[in-house]
């Protein structure tokens, strides 16, 4: 059971006041809800119109209205109702704000669950291990953590979890606000609602926030992206303590269109056109002592070409080297009988960290590339966090999403970055 | 400007979900949502009306399939819409198209041409012969729907929840009948495939065959389902007559016939008494004047009786009951005192077990503490139910768990959680330290709990 903090502050209507409640049917919550308008009217929702559920019989268990006079493990809002996860009002030292979102299929919930659920698939960097443990509070209202997003009307959502690694406990409360929210003329109501939400959040106190804007890969640039909450987000906390940055997702879409471009493309470095040609004949041995260099020969490359827009299909590939160089990371722990998150952190000076840094690196540099030849609205804050003297590691978090296209059973590809960067933050 | 109006709607790529009906997507988001887990395409139909914002009531009829090839939880509809709900016979009429998405404008146009007859109850007689009954006329057709409706009645009154329907794709068919044969008013009733608040169907999709139901089937729906297969306004009428029945409120069984004075019957049975009723009034005036005094004499002959009786029935109770409880002492170490037996009625002395279980069930379900309500359909009236039961009633009555969750006899994974922590439950001690269930000391309770005299 969380202990409360005193200034605790419900995110969704900056009450300060709450009331326990018990767990009951889903049933029970969907009959109740009608009796308590103030949940729907705070997220922008017609009072008279259902909520969506993707499991029709509603037979899981989830915390329902009734007031409880003794302490329960959930918590509601006497003010909006609506379910905080205790991550919302435990001490503040040790909490961390998550803000993510997205236009709609920008792979955002995807890569939640990955946050969620211990993963046990390959293509992770600090997955499997044991050493990081991660506890997610089960509700997701109106869903559950197995269970989080039927396409829905909900706006927003509110999800919590508990970190730990080695001593350090880290709650990370989360916000996931729906790329819906965005659509044009869909409902100002929830886009206002959405509004409130950052309000309040700036008069919460936390150990750090984390700003995530999930943007997919996409070589046609005929997306929408997401750049309306910039503004709001940028500025206000505005602190040291906030974290912004870029999950690029669905890098697996990233194609080679000519090799022979590219090498042209890397030919005035030796190491970078060394390392793009033992990608494109599928050599095992995709990393060498002269990687380092290779990398930043490629950034340096990218930033320095104009008029991208002339050349997609370049950018596409290079795209596409990038996401080749990613997966083979993932072959080399097991290479060297290591656990991921020994080669990560500690095996040779953390060798894994150092080239995934360098991939970082490169990512920026590509996702600007991109924004640059009109597909993006993130390119000056991903320029400006890649300044010298920065302290912004990874502005942009590449992923793939290829392995879960049938179904849910992989994981996203290095889905589970955002944790390290949490760790490294927070730890 | 025709009533009816074409609805569409469909998942559109990087954009999300979308619907002609400008402004009103949160309302059929969850008709959508329900068949997420359905493979692409499949889905039913659906009968829907809210009131929106400012008081305007829409009303729609059509189909709503998954459309998880473009995104999961995705999903198309399409159908017609108007300013008002939907008339009861739009479903069964336009049933034979509606599945299809092709044929959605011929639906709307014959709908608007007909819209004056749709929307006049009285002639619907008439469109009813338009109604195909092809698959009524099917023998295992009809066996299907008469079990699934005497299911759908054997929900007791008020719907204010929906009846659920588990089908397959292949009895689709069975909903329109379902929608106007069934136990709810057509014209209030909605059909969805997701869960609402209030009077409908909701129907379950599933893939595998349900199993038939062995429920008796009432001769009323024998009856409605046979008519309507020779003629639908037939069945229909049928319908509507037994809705009423049973909306009805049920006539109190009449009290016993008052106990006429004894004069009065004395003077019924007296073989003087005139056979004919012009008696002459004057032979029995003296006697009616006697009668207030004959009447005290009785009475107090009468409660001189029931005086002795009521002395003499006392005697003979105090004395088992005394035994029980001295039982109950010796059977635990514990020095606290123990909950005694409720006092038993007179009849009690010869109540069976079986008897007993039965009385503390009927009550618990007839009259169930404030606040608490009780599933009496779930109760079985075992040793083990009622135990649970009545340690669900305890676990409400403490505040160790939500009052609005319906008693059943079955101690879900919250209530288990629940009876762990719950420190009341435990000094009742109708659980033991174990989590173990005292069954005869949670009986006990419960039958103290739900005795009248509380």
């Amino acid at each position: 059971m969380a202990k409360l903090d005193k200034n605790a502050v419900c995110p969704v209507c900056g009450s300060t006041h709450f009331f326990n409640v018990p767990l009951g049917s889903a049933e029970t919550w969907n009959q109740q809800v009608d009796k308590h308008p103030q949940w729907k009217r705070s997220r922008g929702l017609p009072e008279n119109a259902a909520v969506a559920f993707s499991e029709p019989r509603l037979e899981w268990d989830q915390p329902i209205f009734d007031p409880m006079p003794t302490p329960t493990p959930h918590l509601r809002c006497s003010n909006c109702t609506s379910l905080i996860p205790p991550q919302f009002v435990v001490d503040p030292k040790s909490r961390v704000m998550l803000v993510t979102t997205g236009m709609p299929q920008a792979g955002k919930t995807t890569w939640l669950k990955c946050l969620f659920n211990p993963a046990q698939k390959r293509y992770l960097i600090a997955e499997p291990t044991n050493q990081i443990r991660r506890e997610p509070y089960e509700f997701v209202e109106p869903y559950t953590i197995a269970n989080p997003d039927p396409r829905t009307a909900v706006p927003f959502l509110l999800h919590g979890m508990k970190l730990t690694f080695q001593r350090s406990r880290i709650e990370v409360a989360g916000i996931d606000i729906k790329g819906e929210v965005f659509q044009p003329g869909v409902s100002p109501n929830k886009y206002l609602r959405v509004l409130d939400i950052l309000k309040h959040l700036r008069s919460m106190k936390f150990a750090e926030l984390f700003v995530t804007f999930v943007v997919p890969f996409d070589p046609t640039c005929t997306r929408q992206n997401i750049g309306q909450l910039t503004s709001h987000l940028t500025n206000a906390p505005g602190s040291r303590g906030t974290w912004q940055g870029v999950i690029w997702t669905h890098l697996d879409r990233a194609q080679l269109h000519d090799q022979e471009a590219l090498f042209a493309f890397l030919q005035s470095s030796e190491s970078a056109l060394a390392l793009a040609r033992r990608v494109v004949a599928g050599a095992d041995e995709v990393f060498d002592s002269r990687f380092p260099d290779a990398a930043e020969a490629i950034d340096r490359l990218v930033q320095r070409k104009q008029n991208w827009t002339n050349d997609l299909a370049l950018l596409d590939s290079l795209t596409w080297l990038l996401y080749r160089i990613m997966l083979a990371y993932s072959a080399l722990p097991p290479r060297f009988n290591m656990g991921n998150v020994e080669f990560y952190f500690s095996f040779m000076d953390g060798l894994g960290s150092l080239l995934v840094r360098h991939c970082m690196r490169m990512a920026a540099s590509l996702f600007s590339a991109w924004d640059r030849a009109g597909c993006g609205d993130f390119g000056p804050m991903i320029r400006e966090s890649m300044m010298p003297g920065t302290d912004l590691r990874f502005p942009v978090l590449p992923c793939g999403l290829e392995f879960l296209r049938d179904g849910d059973d992989g994981m996203p590809v290095w889905g589970d970055l955002l944790l390290l960067e949490i760790l490294r933050q927070h730890v | 400007m025709s009533d009816f109006h074409e609805l569409r709607g469909d998942y559109v790529a990087n954009a999300g979900q979308q619907i002609n009906l400008q402004g009103y997507l949160d309302y059929f988001e969850p008709l959508g949502s329900a068949l997420s887990r359905l493979p692409d395409g499949t889905g039913g139909p659906f009968v829907y009306q809210f009131t929106a914002g400012g008081g305007r009531t829409i009303g729609a009829l059509g189909w709503v399939v998954s459309a998880a090839s473009k995104r999961f939880g995705g999903w198309t509809l399409w159908g017609m819409w108007a300013e008002k709900p939907m008339p009861a016979i739009a479903l069964p009429l336009f049933w034979p198209a509606l599945a299809n998405p092709d044929r959605v404008g011929e639906i709307v146009k014959r709908a608007g041409e007909d819209a004056d007859s749709l929307f006049d109850r009285k002639q619907w007689r008439a469109l009813s012969a338009e109604i195909p009954t092809g698959r009524l006329r099917e023998r295992a057709f009809r066996e299907i729907l008469k079990a699934e409706l005497s299911h759908a009645y054997a929900v007791p009154l008020p719907h204010r929840q929906p009846i659920e329907i588990e089908l397959t794709p292949r009895t689709l068919d069975l909903l329109p009948w379902l929608y106007i044969l069934g136990p709810v008013d057509p014209p209030s009733a909605q059909v969805l495939p997701s869960r609402f608040n209030g009077a409908g169907y909701q129907y379950i999709l599933t893939d595998r065959e349900p199993p038939p139901r062995d429920a008796e089937i009432p001769r009323e729906v024998d009856a409605i389902v046979d008519a309507a297969a020779e003629e639908v306004a037939r069945g229909w009428q049928l319908a509507n007559e037994f809705r009423a029945r049973r909306a009805r409120p049920k006539a109190v069984p009449a009290p016993p016939p008052r106990e006429r004075p004894a004069w009065q019957e004395e003077d019924d049975m007296s073989p003087r008494k005139s056979p004919t009723p012009s008696a002459p009034e004057p032979t029995w005036k003296p006697l009616a004047a006697l009668a207030p005094l004959v009447l005290q004499l009785v009475m107090i002959v009468l409660l001189a009786w029931i005086g002795l009786n009521v002395r003499a029935i006392r005697k003979a109770v105090e004395t088992p009951a005394t035994a029980t409880s001295t039982i109950d002492t010796a059977d635990t170490d514990d020095t606290a005192p123990v909950p005694a037996p409720a006092s038993q009625p007179v009849e009690a002395e010869k109540e069976t077990p079986e008897g007993r279980l039965h009385r503390i069930a009927q009550a618990l379900a007839a009259k169930p503490p404030q606040g608490i309500r009780v599933g009496a359909a779930a109760l079985d009236e075992s040793t083990e139910t009622l135990a649970r039961a009545a340690v669900e009633v305890s676990l409400r009555r403490n505040g160790c768990f939500a009052k609005t969750e319906a008693i059943d006899g079955k101690l879900s994974a919250a209530e288990q959680k629940a009876l762990r922590t719950c420190a009341e439950l435990r000094e009742e001690r109708l659980v033991s330290g174990s989590g173990q269930i005292d069954a005869a000391r949670a009986i006990a309770w419960l039958e103290r709990t739900v005795s009248p005299a509380r």
